[in-house]
């Protein structure tokens, strides 16, 4: 299931600008949810000597580049897993195809209105903002859509000559109707998943757009029941529901005070509320609700986040000549709280009406769950400076959490950064460059657990008679925080009147003590899982910007910005010595997991991929064994091996230009990939099927090149593989292959990510004081050598932490390419 | 006027930062929010109670679809020749079947287990406490006569090991008696906290009846001495007599646990709501026993209410070694699936015997406990003692299947759905069948080990499988009994094509449950030769002279 990222409340147009802090020096300021870096996000406020009112309206058209290909020459033949194999005989001559993958994917349409009012008194001391905005969306599968509302209002306030306010509030009401996202519990049951792989295997000689009966029945294709064929792709668009609805208010109130000359008083306050409901619906006839007769599932989410803080800044002091600090001191503390009531009933009375109401009184079941977290810290941080040209920053900062057991639930951590502008201390240099700064920091990071990690609690049990029971996982005690330890060395030069730029980082970091949850052990604990101290995991990476001015005229500049990053993550160990750590979430697939072991990547896939050739007498080490009463290889079952698949790429590179003629603009910014496996589980599944593309040759009698596990294996004289096998009758050719074989390798991409034209209309143009037109085109095309539909992909979402599901492709949705035609208008 | 002003600023600064002066006492307070508000981490020790209680009856059920297979009581027919892995008396790599007790014992009952225990110590709540001392060794029993050796018990449940060392069998049998008797002890009290009431709470099975749990524990007990026949000196049968007759006193005292099926896990295991049997058939061994032919003809009345006929009205089993035995019959001749209906029908219609959603599924009966002391009184040379007991089981047996029949309106004429019609066995077919004497010999000269263990088998098909296996490996599957000559388990036929990994020799152990020891404790395994490809093969301790 997907859920809205809450990230999505925010309202573009009120976004003053972004800052992007990467390393732990975010912590410093934000504490410990900025342990891997920080997004900024400033709103905007009205500004004295405006004044006025903007209406902005954009509207996008968004069509997918591709859709899945399958082959069509070949017919149904059995029935498995939910949807029919296809290894039967082929489609005879005159066959109707009704192209059923493409046909179901509609353009989506949005359109964004947003009005604001901003200004200031005369005399400036009170500015303000009001900003309305309204967004409607339509997705690419049918039956999907998005709105939003976004009310924002700020002020800010010069209220006496030593006391300033800044407030903001706002308001957003959200709806959004998803398609149920596709997983499979094995490869070979698709029972309850999204739409995209019951369009996949549907067969293109039944016209899919006719899902019901005429009685207004779901209508079955296949013999195997209702509960166990895979739902036609509309009837789970239209029948079945994953929908939510939320509001949430955000108030950020910021106080300055300046009560002497020498410092000042900052104090911030914020509040952030949301209240989301959730509906699943699992439709009475649908594959996942029909044994239950409809399972519908509601959530009431309520949350409340406060965060306080409160810092004494100190204004530049003069130490001595050239020599001055300043810096701050302060704390903060948060506590946040969620409370969700979740109810589940089955058996509709009515199989059309969704409401709780109409389910069997005797099939409601419920639960509720509370989740608290409270957090203090202490802060302080000093900078000196000398002659301006070399800066050193210390900062420390202790945290107090509630969710590590109180022996350990303090924890301080420092850290240190310099830059040194050696074009300002140096001027010879300025012979060469225009202006060059070196920069250094080390900075160490504490993180906490997730609360209630750290103490079992009973469940109220489900089985006969009731009761209490506990949960699958067991207590530890000695639960302490995880550190991270990150070093970092850049430089950053200026060529040419600052017409060309170079910047580079080098940082490593280091994490020991994580805490990894889940961690699974024998039984004889007597529990399952346990939330462990234990890891140890290092990232390293280089990180070039190079950003020039090749053409700059008074009427036309063009600007390139080039950022190049290569990274690495390596896990160093596991908590006591296990030798394999894997995300049961990411595990949607077969026999392929996002799991790592010591030594290698953390994006690594492990698996139960084929047995080869151990020993490498015979000169033959690494090739496949097969089977000698098959033809076929063999799978290694007894454990899952890392075989050196690994997710992360070399390097990437985003490109942007930027090129300007007096009143048009013209930016586009492409993003460059090169290496990083992806696993191309929809082709696995689809080949399993007899439906990929690639399994047309079936007819071609082949040998497997290996060699026979006859015993001969491991001798200088092993048997070579000559069983001829010819897959369109031997089919376990196809339903056994690994997933190992649809692991691309390297994969690489080219794609324009981005391209907007723009233009400013003259002023005065409909009364207006400023006026712009603009068109974008967003994913416009893609080079890769990946052969699915988009490598880009994630099997899970952001919420399943780590590696997550990044770069495993099954079932997801093609990406689309959209225009978007905008205007901004200033009165 | 600038000094009112700077005081007014230094007030509010004051003030402000005051704020947090006063706030840092409380710090700590602040942040003790991290008890969990959804769950207790304590109740009471009768809440434990029915969760245990629940998985004491319903662990056996898991693992007896795979030990059935074994045993012979059901097969799982397919689409292929081959038969399935446990049908060829093998098992299913990086699977947990077939290992449902292991993770009970250790997790279900687990923590679960010594907190009540703990708690029930605590308040003198000696009732308690003795449930909890037999559901302990009832544990440490179930996994030792299926697995061998398992986790050391002296460094079981420590959270602060991640792998474990096993034990020894005859350690383990020896907490496991001495586990019995402390529960013997302790239900044997009245004092203290002993509270019908408290304990009827969490008691689904006997109500609060503290005599009733202390007839079981002696029940318990004879059984685990009884598992010691061929350990020579070490299997003592009138102490297993003895132990019996302190037990069970009728089938009022048969241990059941009463499914209420109002939700997926409260539903009968063996039910059709959940699936899990639709596809098994009876073979031909039980069918074997009831329909006459390994009894000289005489036609036992309990086969018409535990066994399914097929729809031509013949009663049928398959053969094991025939993977695809049930398609190739034409479909008159299908046996129908233990609910009674043919193919995998039988979903919200009326069940026979066990096997519907709301029946009181068997833990352990009188009729079994008089079958082992006959085979105890047999053996110490008492055939009187014997045969009496042997008569009052299959007395037993028979009336446990109508009651069985009863629970959830099983018998009775079932209109729209024939093939489910069942009656009670009658007075009159009950003392026809105890007088024949080719099934109750006439005198105890008459008696053998063939009669005893196979009408055992009749009594305990479809749920005790955890006994009936170890009473088959106690006679190798085929030991012929020494006076008749005859086979032990009457009609039993090793399957001819066994699991890859056998090297032709039966079963004898299951393997650790995968998931827990297979992958995390390997160190414990190799010590033991867990590792090896053909350790299932391995006849466990109890077996050994």
């Amino acid at each position: 299931m997907d859920f809205t990222n809450h990230a999505s409340d925010l309202n573009p147009e009120d976004i003053e600008s972004i800052t992007v802090l990467k390393g732990p020096e975010a912590a410093a300021l934000y504490g410990i949810d900025a342990a891997n870096g920080a997004i900024v996000i400033t709103t905007k406020r009205g500004r004295p000597g405006t004044g006025g009112m903007e209406y902005t309206n954009s509207v996008s058209v968004a069509n997918v580049r591709g859709a899945p290909e399958v082959q069509t020459t070949y017919g149904p033949n059995a029935e498995s897993g939910g949807a029919y194999s296809y290894f039967g005989t082929p489609y005879p001559a005159g066959a109707r195809f009704y192209n059923n993958i493409n046909g179901f994917f509609t353009q989506a349409v949005s359109q964004k209105h947003n009005l604001s009012f901003s200004g200031a008194s005369g005399d400036s001391r009170i500015t303000y903002r009001i900003s309305g905005g309204v967004t409607r969306q339509t997705g690419n599968i049918p039956n999907t859509w998005y709105r939003r509302m976004n009310l924002q209002g700020s002020s800010t306030a010069q209220v006496t000559n030593w006391l300033s306010a800044d407030l903001v509030i706002s308001y957003s009401y959200s709806t959004n109707n998803q398609p149920f996202k596709g997983v499979c519990a094995t490869p070979t049951t698709c029972v309850g998943g999204g739409p995209m792989l019951g369009l996949l295997v549907y067969p293109d000689t039944i016209n899919a757009r006719d899902y019901l009966t005429p009685a207004g029945q779901r209508r079955l294709i296949t013999s195997l029941g209702a509960a166990s064929e895979v739902d036609n792709p509309y009837y789970t668009v239209n029948k079945n529901q994953n929908y939510s609805k939320g509001d949430r208010t955000t108030v950020n109130l910021g106080l300055n005070i300046a009560p002497v000359s020498w410092g000042f008083i900052k104090l911030n306050l914020g509040s952030d509320a949301y209240t989301t409901k959730y509906l699943i619906n699992r439709d009475p006839q649908s594959a996942a609700g029909y044994n239950n007769n409809g399972i519908l599932d509601l959530s009431d989410d309520l949350t409340r986040n406060l965060d306080g803080q409160a810092t004494f800044n100190f204004n530049r002091f003069t130490l001595m000549k050239g020599l001055s600090v300043s810096g701050f001191a302060g704390g903060s503390m948060s506590t946040y709280r969620t409370e969700d009531d979740a109810l589940e009933g089955m058996n509709y009375l009515d199989p059309n009406f969704v409401s709780m109401n109409n389910t069997d009184i005797t099939k409601r079941s419920n639960r509720t769950v509370v989740i608290r977290r409270r957090r203090m810290s202490a802060f302080g941080s000093a900078t000196l400076s000398y002659n301006n040209y070399l800066f050193v920053n210390l900062t420390g900062r202790n945290d107090w959490t509630s969710t590590i057991p109180r022996a350990r639930n303090s924890f301080f951590y420092p850290g240190v950064n310099g830059s040194f502008v050696f074009s300002d201390a140096f001027p010879f240099v300025r012979k060469v460059l225009t202006s060059g700064r070196l920069t250094a920091a080390f900075a160490e990071v504490g993180r906490d657990a997730s609360p209630y990690a750290f103490r079992p609690s009973l469940l109220s049990a489900t089985t006969t008679g009731g009761g209490f029971r506990y949960d699958f996982w067991g207590p530890n005690v000695n639960l302490k925080p995880e550190f991270a330890k990150s070093y970092e060395v850049g430089a950053e030069l200026g060529f040419l009147n600052d017409r060309v730029g170079l910047e580079a980082t080098f940082y490593r970091k280091t994490t020991r003590d994580q805490i990894v949850q889940n961690v699974r052990g024998s039984y004889g604990t007597g529990f399952i899982l346990f939330n462990l101290n234990g890891a140890t995991t290092r990232n390293t990476g280089i990180e070039l910007t190079l950003r020039g001015t090749p053409i700059l005229t008074r009427d036309f500049s063009w600007d390139v910005l080039a950022n190049f990053n290569h990274s690495r993550g390596t896990t160093v160990s596991l908590p006591f010595g296990q030798t394999e750590f894997y995300n049961s979430d990411t595990w949607l697939y077969g026999n392929v997991r996002n799991g790592t072991m010591p030594g290698i990547s953390t994006m690594s896939l492990t698996g139960f991929f084929y047995q080869r050739v151990a020993t490498d007498s015979g000169g033959r080490k690494g090739q496949l064994l097969i089977d000698p009463t098959s033809g076929l290889p063999l799978r290694d079952v007894t454990a899952f091996k890392d075989y050196g698949y690994d997710r992360q790429p070399d390097f990437t590179i985003g490109l942007t230009n930027g090129f300007k003629y007096k009143n048009l603009a013209f930016d586009f910014l492409l993003d460059i990939r090169k290496g990083g496996d992806v696993f191309n589980a929809t082709e696995h599944w689809l080949t399993v099927r007899g439906l990929a593309k690639g399994t047309l040759d079936r007819e071609t009698p082949r040998i497997v090149p290996g060699i026979l596990k006859d015993g001969k294996e491991n001798t200088p004289n092993p048997t070579v593989n000559g069983i001829v096998v010819v897959p369109a009758a031997n089919t376990g050719y196809y339903t056994g292959m690994s997933e190992e074989l649809f692991i691309e390798k390297n994969i690489n991409w080219v794609r324009l990510r981005d391209a907007t034209l723009a233009y400013t209309l003259p002023r005065g143009v409909l009364g207006s004081k400023t006026a712009s037109v603009y068109i974008t085109a967003t994913d416009l095309f893609l080079i890769t050598n990946y052969t699915g539909l988009d490598p880009i992909v994630n099997g899970n979402t952001a919420a399943t932490g780590g590696s997550g599901g990044v770069g495993i492709d099954f079932g997801n949705f093609p990406m689309p390419r959209t225009f978007n035609f905008g205007v901004r208008v200033g009165f | 006027m600038t000094q009112p002003i700077t005081r007014v600023r230094r007030a509010a600064a004051a003030l402000l930062l005051a704020v947090p002066a006063v706030t840092l006492p409380g710090c700590q307070n602040f942040l003790d929010v991290n008890t969990n508000p959804n769950t207790p981490e304590v109740v009471s020790a009768n809440l434990y109670l029915p969760g245990i209680l629940h998985w004491w009856a319903t662990a056996p059920a898991f693992d007896g679809r795979f030990l059935g297979r074994y045993t012979q009581m059901w097969m799982l027919p397919g689409t292929s020749t081959t038969p399935s892995t446990w049908d060829r008396m093998g098992y299913d790599p990086g699977s947990d079947n077939g290992a449902e007790q292991w993770r009970d014992v250790y997790w279900s009952f687990g923590q679960n287990l010594i907190d009540m225990m703990t708690k029930a110590q605590a308040e003198e709540r000696w009732d308690i406490l003795g449930v909890g001392y037999l559901m302990k060794a009832w544990g440490w029993l179930v996994l030792t006569d299926m697995h061998g050796p398992i986790i050391k018990l002296d460094q079981v449940f420590d959270q602060s090991r991640l792998t474990f060392d096993y034990d020894t069998e005859d350690h383990q049998y020896e907490v496991v008696l001495a586990e019995l008797d402390s529960a013997i002890t302790f239900l044997e009290r009245t004092d203290g906290a002993v509270d019908a009431t408290y304990l009827r709470k969490g008691d689904l099975i006997y109500g609060g009846d503290r005599s009733k749990w202390l007839k079981a524990a002696w029940g318990v007990k004879a059984l685990a001495l009884n598992h010691l026949s061929n350990k020579g000196a070490l299997y003592r049968p009138q102490d297993v007599i003895a132990a019996v007759d302190k037990s069970f006193g009728s089938n009022a005292d048969d241990a059941l646990l009463p499914y209420q099926g109002t939700n997926n896990d409260n539903t009968n295991f063996y039910g059709r709501t959940r699936g899990n049997l639709p596809s098994y058939r009876q073979t031909y061994f039980p069918v074997g026993l009831m329909d006459g032919t390994q009894f000289s003809g005489a036609v036992d009345p309990r086969m018409r209410r535990m066994l399914s006929p097929s729809p031509d009205g013949v009663y049928r089993g398959l053969d094991p070694n025939v993977g695809d035995a049930l398609t190739i019959l034409p479909a008159a001749q299908r046996p129908n699936n233990v609910f009674g209906y043919p193919g995998t029908g039988g979903l919200a219609l009326p069940s026979r015997y066990i096997f519907s959603d709301k029946s009181k599924f068997p833990q352990m009966t009188y009729a079994e406990l008089q079958f082992v002391k006959a085979e105890a009184a047999y053996r110490a040379g008492n055939p009187a003692v014997a045969l009496s007991a042997y008569t009052t089981a299959i007395g037993a047996s028979i009336d446990f299947v109508n009651a069985r029949n009863a629970d959830d309106g099983q018998s009775g004429d079932h209109t729209g759905a024939p093939e489910s019609n069942i009656t009670q066995i009658s007075s009159a077919e009950r003392a026809a069948f105890l007088a024949d004497t080719r099934i109750v010999p006439a005198t105890p000269a008459g008696l053998t080990l063939s009669h005893i263990m196979s009408q055992k088998y009749v009594a305990l098909w479809g749920w005790g499988h955890n006994e009936i296996w170890v009473d088959m490996r106690r006679y190798h599957y085929t030991d012929l009994d020494p006076v008749s000559g005859t086979k032990v388990f009457r009609g039993f036929k090793l399957p001819t094509n066994f699991y890859v990994d056998n090297a032709g020799q039966p079963v004898y152990r299951v393997r650790p449950r995968f998931n827990s020891e297979y992958v995390w404790n390997k160190p414990g395994l190799s010590q033991v030769g867990a590792l090896d490809a053909d350790y299932h093969t391995k006849p466990v301790w109890i077996l050994q002279p």
